[in-house]
């Protein structure tokens, strides 16, 4: 599989995303009371759930039920979708609103909705943009991180044959208000959910523009789609995770909207009248027994894809057509989607080590590469190694892109 | 109310854009929410039911002002609201945010949908952070606690090489009309 090393401007684009957004965590941490305290409780938490997930999610189930929480497990991507468009059959509707969440795409739930005449609008701005760009989401909280004004307009103009701006507000505007149209006449909306609580049964849903929220307020059903991983045993916990993943998404104590959703609402009362859970597995039950659960702690915050030289390099289009991009999806790609996409990907690393650093939940992440690159050279022809080092001294042969990065957050 | 925590919510909430006001007792707050709305040049807004709203003679001065309080409906949302009225449930003030917990006449939506989102609130209402106002409330209120909505100013999206975009789907502006009871 080719390696995409991203053109210049693209380049630009994401090494100023990396630069902004690195140094906007680095000092939100700093401000925060007591951060290296709540990053080993977040740590706790997420070992918590991971050192018993079946029977937290055992207790999950029972505690949504109990809730009037419509629940479903589904072992893949084939049976989540499936799932999916029986629920919408039986609510008798064909079309539905839908957050941004790598879940979603992890399982492909659009494909999934076009096969079966179901039209499927991304609310998010950013994971919009890029399907009207015909891409794919580069990271997990700015889907569109890699796009361009200049693409962004060029897509606008052709695609809703809009007057060419290079001007963000102007462009963000054009977005704005199809997306708010519809927004207000939500009637079924398909949420992938970022954590949920097993002693009280919640589900959180975390934005910065109210998708989230208004689809939670407006919407008559939900269907909610939660990884079986990303869960924690009580609020407490979920508290912890709640403030690391701001910090380090967002660099914020709180995002401008944290949803609460738990129970189907009366009447009289704003939230969804139903609501139906689907628990994901695809292979994180096995991820966990091949001695890679630690790679699960993963909250998908996003903070090692901006401290990486390779992700500025080649940006989310370098990992395989995958919703796991940077450091993270190189370690779990190969896990969780495909075997063979770890021969490629295990290469994806300067090993300078940042990505752990900045990682809020300590995912081992160079480690887990080693531990691919290592299984690797156990198992491929000898022959294969001239080609991965080819592979690496090329993404390597920008010393002057890498020194200065790597210098800059030394300092820091 | 420690004065500590209302400049600290105070602090936060400007951090994230939000203006404010503070008023020594309710009825001044009336008056306040009564001005900021008139220099809006505002007549409808979308608000929660006014008994809900902790502020004594509310839906009485806004019947005297010329201002209908819509109760939110599907009806009557539109892409061009222009304001929303609440009160808040509660404050925390390490993140300057407002805690929203949904109930009949105490819709979410106003602080969602419009363009402004003015929120009434309580002093007594200030908690130190996420963890204390939890702690509080899974004692006293555990059912709202796991069903709350909370908001740290106004909606912005930043997917466009990080300029901020303010009042993507929910408000551009948040106004707090702090009071003492």
């Amino acid at each position: 599989m080719p390696i995409m090393i991203a053109d210049q401007r693209t380049h630009h684009t994401l090494h100023r995303m990396g630069s902004l957004t690195s140094a906007a965590r680095r000092s939100a941490w700093r401000h925060t009371p007591d951060a290296e305290d709540l990053r080993q409780e977040a740590v706790a938490a997420r070992d918590r759930v991971l050192t018993d997930l079946p029977g937290h999610l055992a207790r999950l189930e029972e505690t949504a039920r109990a809730h009037g929480v419509a629940v479903y497990r589904a072992g893949s991507a084939q049976e989540a979708n499936r799932h999916i468009i029986r629920v919408m059959r039986e609510l008798g509707v064909t079309d539905a609103l839908r957050n941004h969440h790598p879940l979603l795409y992890e399982i492909q739930v659009d494909r999934a909705a076009r096969a079966n005449a179901i039209q499927l609008t991304p609310l998010h701005p950013g994971d919009h943009l890029t399907q009207l760009a015909g891409e794919e989401p580069g990271h997990p909280i700015w889907p569109a991180g890699h796009l361009t004004v200049e693409s962004i307009s060029a897509t606008l103009q052709e695609k809703w044959r809009v007057p060419e701006t290079y001007n963000p507000d102007h462009l963000a505007s054009t977005v704005r208000m199809p997306l708010r149209r519809a927004l207000l006449r939500a009637h079924t909306a398909i949420l992938g959910v970022d954590f949920a609580s097993v002693q009280e049964g919640v589900f959180l849903l975390l934005d910065n523009d109210g998708h989230n929220a208004s689809l939670a307020g407006l919407a008559r059903h939900v269907i909610l789609l939660l990884s079986i991983e990303q869960i924690a045993a009580t609020l407490d916990d979920l508290d912890a995770l709640i403030q690391v993943f701001s910090l380090s998404a967002w660099a914020r104590p709180l995002p401008a909207y944290v949803t609460h959703l738990q129970s189907p609402a009366r009447a009289d009362v704003d939230g969804p009248r139903t609501i139906h859970l689907i628990l994901v597995d695809n292979r994180r039950t096995e991820i966990i027994e091949e001695g890679f659960g630690q790679a699960l702690r993963c909250i998908q915050c996003g903070a090692c894809h901006t401290v990486c030289p390779v992700y500025q390099q080649i940006g989310g289009a370098g990992y395989a057509h995958s919703p796991y991009t940077g450091p993270i999806g190189a370690v779990v790609n190969p896990l969780l989607l495909r075997p063979d996409l770890g021969e490629p990907q295990a290469y994806l690393c300067a090993g300078c080590g940042h990505c752990q650093a900045a990682c809020p939940v300590d995912v081992p992440i160079p480690e887990m590469l080693h531990a691919h690159r290592r299984h690797l050279a156990q198992t491929r022809p000898q022959g294969d190694d001239k080609r991965y080092f080819t592979l690496w001294r090329r993404l390597l042969s920008h010393p002057s892109l890498f020194i200065p990065f790597i210098r800059r957050d030394r300092k820091k | 109310m420690s004065s500590s925590l209302v400049d600290l919510l105070i602090q936060n909430w400007e951090r994230l854009g939000g203006t404010w006001e503070r008023w020594e007792n309710p009825i001044n707050a009336r008056l306040a929410l009564l001005r900021y709305l008139h220099e809006q040049k505002r007549t409808e807004v979308l608000a929660w039911r006014a008994d809900e709203i902790p502020i004594p003679g509310l839906a009485q001065a806004m019947q005297d002002a010329g201002i209908d309080l819509l109760h939110p409906h599907r009806r009557n949302l539109s892409p061009d609201l222009a304001l929303g009225l609440t009160g808040a449930d509660a404050a925390l003030a390490a993140s300057g945010s407002l805690v929203l917990v949904p109930a009949a006449g105490r819709s979410w939506l106003p602080g969602l949908i419009p363009i402004h989102h003015v929120a009434l609130l309580p002093t007594h209402r200030i908690y130190a952070d996420l963890r204390a106002w939890r702690q509080d409330w899974r004692k006293s209120r555990p059912e709202d606690a796991a069903r709350a909505l909370i908001i740290s100013g106004p909606s912005f999206s930043d997917d466009i090489e990080l300029h901020k975009h303010y009042g993507m789907f929910g408000p551009r502006q948040v106004h707090l009309i702090l009071f003492d009871e």
